[in-house]
């Protein structure tokens, strides 16, 4: 009867196990996973001993075959004079967006936030991704997510929640892109 | 004659852009960070044994270090790493002129500066990869 009790538990944990894994594996959950990889990787570049920017082009272009040619983006204000959001119609007005992060922005950190079951667990558990099949084909996916970035020219870190909306064609390019950022807070040391 | 002002004209003009363009060129980074190693060390070495003198020749050689350093970020706009340098090229001023006076105390004070900001710029912008490093934009 212990042994049938024990043998039970195990093959429920590893039910468990192998499900949490499946979410885990999702198509959706890689999708998000290789855009933020993509994002986060733009400050992976370095500068000659000669004082030549290498490997940043392969990191623009690279970020860049995520998108689709009439990919239309809306992101944060990226412009001092800018207050609201940007729309960005096109591949190539994208990816002068894009160049602009590689360019101006170091210690790229932006992270799926996580989740439990319980009220206040939102800093562990399950990095959740809701994802919908879009009635003109594709998929649409939409995550939470923590922005940390420090700027290039002086090194002030900054940080912010934010969400990311994004529209896959059937072709499985980026053809819509909401990169949503609320409250941007410095941050400084105490 | 308005052929030959033009002919002036353009051969200063070539001069000026060949003089911007050498002038412009800088030693590879790594040679200029090696000398800096080398020359922090002997300064380090001469100021604890009081050899003003040697001191101050240290800290001349690393005043033109930092201004070669500084020289490499500028086209950049890496404010940061354009200020560390700046700073340490005062610092390397200071101590020269502290030595030049005599002064060994106020030398060592003005050479903790030059590594603090050694030491802050290379925590932002050097990247240890175990084969040696990497500079960080």
């Amino acid at each position: 009867m212990r042994q049938l009790i024990i043998s039970t538990l195990i093959l429920l944990l590893a039910a468990i196990q192998l499900q949490a894994q499946a979410a885990a594996d999702s198509p959706e959950q890689k999708l998000a996973e290789e855009w933020l990889k993509q994002l986060n990787a733009l400050d992976d570049w370095y500068l000659s001993v000669d004082g030549k920017e290498e490997g940043v082009e392969q990191l623009v272009n690279s970020m860049m075959d995520l998108y689709a040619p009439d990919v239309l983006a809306e992101v944060p204000p990226h412009d001092k004079d800018q207050i609201g959001p940007v729309m960005i119609r096109g591949k190539e007005n994208v990816r002068k967006w894009v160049e602009r992060i590689a360019k101006t922005q170091v210690r790229l950190n932006y992270i799926l936030k996580r989740q439990t079951e319980g009220p206040t667990g939102e800093y562990e558990g399950w990095r959740l991704i809701y994802s919908t099949k879009l009635p003109w084909g594709g998929t649409g996916i939409a995550f939470q997510i923590i922005g940390v970035w420090s700027l290039r020219e002086d090194r002030r870190r900054f940080m912010a929640p934010g969400a990311v909306f994004i529209q896959y064609g059937p072709d499985g390019k980026i053809h819509r892109l909401r990169l949503l950022l609320a409250e941007i807070d410095e941050v400084k040391p105490l | 004659m308005n052929r030959q002002v033009v002919f002036i004209v353009i051969v200063i003009a070539a001069v000026f852009v060949f003089a911007t363009a050498f002038a412009q060129q800088h030693r590879p980074y790594n040679q200029i960070m090696k000398d800096v190693g080398a020359t922090f060390a002997s300064l380090k070495k001469n100021l604890d044994a009081n050899s003003a003198t040697a001191a101050a020749q240290d800290a001349a050689k690393l005043e033109g270090l930092f201004a070669e350093t500084e020289a490499f970020w500028a086209p950049f706009d890496t404010q940061d790493a354009i200020s560390f340098a700046k700073r340490a090229r005062d610092a390397a001023a200071a101590v020269g002129a502290a030595a030049k006076g005599n002064d060994i105390k106020a030398a060592q004070e003005s050479y903790s500066v030059i590594q603090k900001n050694c030491a802050n710029c290379h925590f932002s912008h050097r990247e240890e990869t175990g084969k040696g490093f990497l500079i960080k934009p």
